[in-house]
């Protein structure tokens, strides 16, 4: 009996301690599917500083994101905490749907105050903040330099220079520019880049804000130049609606077109390019300003639905912390929405360059991520149709405001 | 005497009917017991779910909250939809090739392999390989077939002197919907081959030797003596592939999402567009019941049209 009196405790402390020191599984979803090996490391990284909470990663591309995310979220199967497109159109639909757990606290307790306050708007719906803006991302022209110094190319400064690049390039027996528009989306950002430089940007944000018409000469000129003139001067691959956003990169990556269209998000891949790779921004027609769209790649978001706030908030913590930006920039290639002064992190030329950019000139907006789905599908289908000879450039700003009365 | 003894045995055949109800109503509620754990697995994974589809087809629901209950709103929108009757009408062009081509040209074949050709059994293996592999993985292979800057049409086209008629098949709108069929056709007609084939065992040789004495000629004996006996499977695969034209998705998803500009649209890609694109869960579940009657009623008529024939 007194034997059994003594095992007692000891037995109990034996059952006990696995469990009090069972580790927390946080649930994390991201869309870092190009670099994603960078993440892994950060993941790494938090556990190793949180020894407790033992983080599952799944990563879902962005277009497997948007179609599943408010369903595992509404099922109470989905994550913990998740990376997913800001504004309106996507996180404010969850917000609105009581899906996503208010961040107020956490910003207010100071774990914060690093991140750039601008990017607070975008994850701002009914009052309160919900998620926080991460991954600064900017839509620019990549070029091959070996190709522009070859043919005594210079940096287009006008948009007269570029057009004029353009036809060295061709003249040289290269394609110009590739563009890979078979999935619709990549138009997007060719249209937000000469959107923001042809519409005055006060014009543009009215539009976007609804308060005025798209169904404007301003739009119309955007759309003619980039999706139609463009092309009918060879400037692009043939068949663009055919080839793929993968094809038309790797077209860039093999040397075989002297420049290309896309986001900052690329600057990981062309880093490796086997030829010196720069970029530089779209320039703007005569009497117009150069603004080359940017804004959030995402952001970070918690589930409603979790029981794990503290630790979740513990992995916000960790990644928005400007002592962890080495891993981001480093691992990732990627521009975090903080300051990057002070930090030691190596960076590759490309993204020195992309750095050093943000902090230069005004800054356009990318039109996609700020627009509603409606609007959107018009770009999506309308940009191909465009493209395709089947609709005109006015027929086509028609079309936007036809979809934002809708 | 006579009266009773009828009533008697009328008593004793109500006892016996009586007792063979009973047996009955014991063995059907035993049969009814074995068919239970099917029924519910059933009820759980289809009769639900096509439940709460058509519930929610006559609701506005964004995919968060609780559905709005809008009457026949959605088949109202329906009926005024273009994209949807592009879309019904892409479907359409899909089945009638897509399901005339495979199943013609599996006929001729099956009917060629079960007359003693040689090599049959290898003929029948490679004719199968497309059916073994992944939709998505025959849609990938295909769209680096059709890929206007390396794929192997283009540049086979342009080997031969060509060079004009290399286009983007996938992303011109009056060729993408084709292009993607082909690819659909290709990977479908060994199907159609192996099952006409097992149909075409149960022909009587006899028949066909009685009338190719008669001076029947081959294409006699094909429609008159051969078809007739494997009408049912021929019906079966007929209305196997009709329903599955009105369902086609994955190799349109993975090859052209529907584009360019919904060239490819079918009612499946549209209805996943307005459903997970859109968040118009309410519209899609609309849509998906279209989908639904429309198959149900093209089968029926197929095999109505086949029953009719025969």
């Amino acid at each position: 009996m007194t034997a059994c009196r003594m095992a007692l405790p000891g037995l109990v402390l034996l059952v006990a301690t696995p469990a009090m020191a069972q580790d927390v599984t946080l649930r994390v979803w991201d869309s870092f599917t190009e670099n994603s090996e960078g993440m892994d490391a950060i993941i790494a990284a938090f556990e190793a500083a949180n020894p407790g909470i033992d983080v599952q990663r799944d990563v879902q591309s962005t277009e497997d994101m948007r179609a599943i995310i408010q369903t595992a979220l509404n099922s109470g199967t989905g994550p913990d905490v998740f990376q997913y497109d800001t504004g309106p159109g996507f996180a404010g639909v969850l917000a609105g749907g009581g899906l996503l757990r208010p961040l107020d606290d956490l910003y207010a307790s100071g774990s914060l105050d690093a991140v750039l306050p601008w990017t607070k708007e975008r994850v701002t719906f009914d009052g309160k903040l919900w998620g926080i803006g991460n991954q600064i991302d900017f839509v620019t022209v990549y070029y091959n330099k070996d190709f522009f110094e070859e043919n005594g190319i210079a940096v287009p400064q006008t948009y007269e220079e570029f057009t004029a690049a353009c036809e060295a390039l061709k003249g040289a027996g290269v394609v110009p520019i590739a563009f890979g528009n078979a999935a619709g989306w990549p138009a997007f950002h060719t249209f937000s880049a000469f959107a923001n430089n042809m519409v005055p940007q006060d014009q543009l944000m009215a539009m976007i804000g609804g308060s005025q018409s798209w169904d404007d000469p301003a739009v119309t000129g955007a759309i003619q130049a980039a999706f139609v003139d463009l092309q009918a001067n060879g400037c692009y691959n043939p068949s663009v609606n055919a080839v793929s956003y993968d094809d038309a990169n790797a077209l860039f990556m093999a040397g075989q077109a002297g420049m290309t269209l896309t986001g900052s998000w690329m600057i990981n891949t062309f880093k490796d390019n086997p030829f010196e790779t720069g970029f530089f921004f779209l320039p703007a027609p005569a009497g117009m300003t150069t603004m080359p769209p940017a804004g959030l790649g995402g952001g970070y978001f918690i589930s409603a639905a979790t029981e794990h706030p503290d630790e979740a908030e513990t992995f916000l913590k960790f990644l928005f912390d400007p002592g962890n930006a080495k891993l981001w920039v480093e691992g990732m290639s990627v521009i975090p929405s903080y300051s990057l002064e002070g930090t030691d992190a190596q960076m590759s030329p490309l993204l020195q360059e992309a750095v050093a950019a943000l902090g230069g000139d005004a800054m356009g907006v990318n039109i996609d991520v700020l627009t509603p789905e409606a609007f959107n599908t018009t770009m999506l289908d309308g940009f191909q149709a465009v493209l395709g000879g089947e609709r005109t450039a006015e027929e086509q700003a028609t079309a936007l405001q036809a979809s934002v009365a809708q | 005497m006579t009266t009773s003894a009828s009533r008697s045995g009328g008593l004793a055949a109500g006892r016996a009917a009586a007792r063979r109800r009973g047996r009955f109503k014991t063995r059907e509620r035993a049969g009814l017991w074995f068919v239970l754990p099917a029924l519910v697995v059933y009820m759980l994974f289809f009769g639900l779910p096509f439940l709460a589809t058509l519930w929610l087809s006559f609701t506005d629901w964004g995919g968060v909250g609780w559905p709005d209950w809008t009457g026949v709103a959605n088949y109202d929108r329906l009926a005024r939809d273009g994209a949807m009757w592009h879309a019904l009408g892409n479907n359409l062009i899909w089945v009638v090739l897509g399901t005339a081509i495979p199943v013609l040209v599996g006929l001729v074949l099956a009917v060629m392999l079960w007359s003693d050709a040689r090599g049959s059994v290898a003929y029948r293996t490679v004719f199968f390989l497309p059916v073994i592999l992944s939709p998505v993985v025959i849609g990938v292979i295909w769209g680096w077939i059709y890929n206007p800057l390396f794929g192997l049409l283009n540049t086979g086209l342009r080997g031969i002197g060509l060079g004009a008629w290399a286009i983007g098949w996938l992303g011109e709108p009056g060729t993408a919907l084709y292009a993607v069929l082909v690819t659909a056709i290709w990977s479908y007609f060994g199907f159609c081959i192996v099952v006409l084939f097992a149909g075409l065992q149960k022909v009587d040789p006899e028949l066909v030797d009685a009338a190719r004495v008669d001076g029947a000629g081959p294409v006699q004996r094909f429609r008159s003596v051969i078809v007739p006996q494997i009408a049912p499977v021929l019906t079966m695969v007929t209305v196997y592939t009709v329903i599955g034209g009105f369902n086609a998705f994955d190799m349109v998803w993975v090859m052209t999402q529907g584009g360019p500009n919904n060239a490819s649209e079918v009612i499946a890609t549209y209805t996943y567009e307005v459903a997970f694109r859109g968040n118009e869960y309410g519209y899609g579940a609309t849509l998906s019941m279209v989908m639904s009657v429309v198959a149900l009623l093209a089968a029926w008529a197929t095999m109505r049209l086949r029953a009719r024939i025969a």
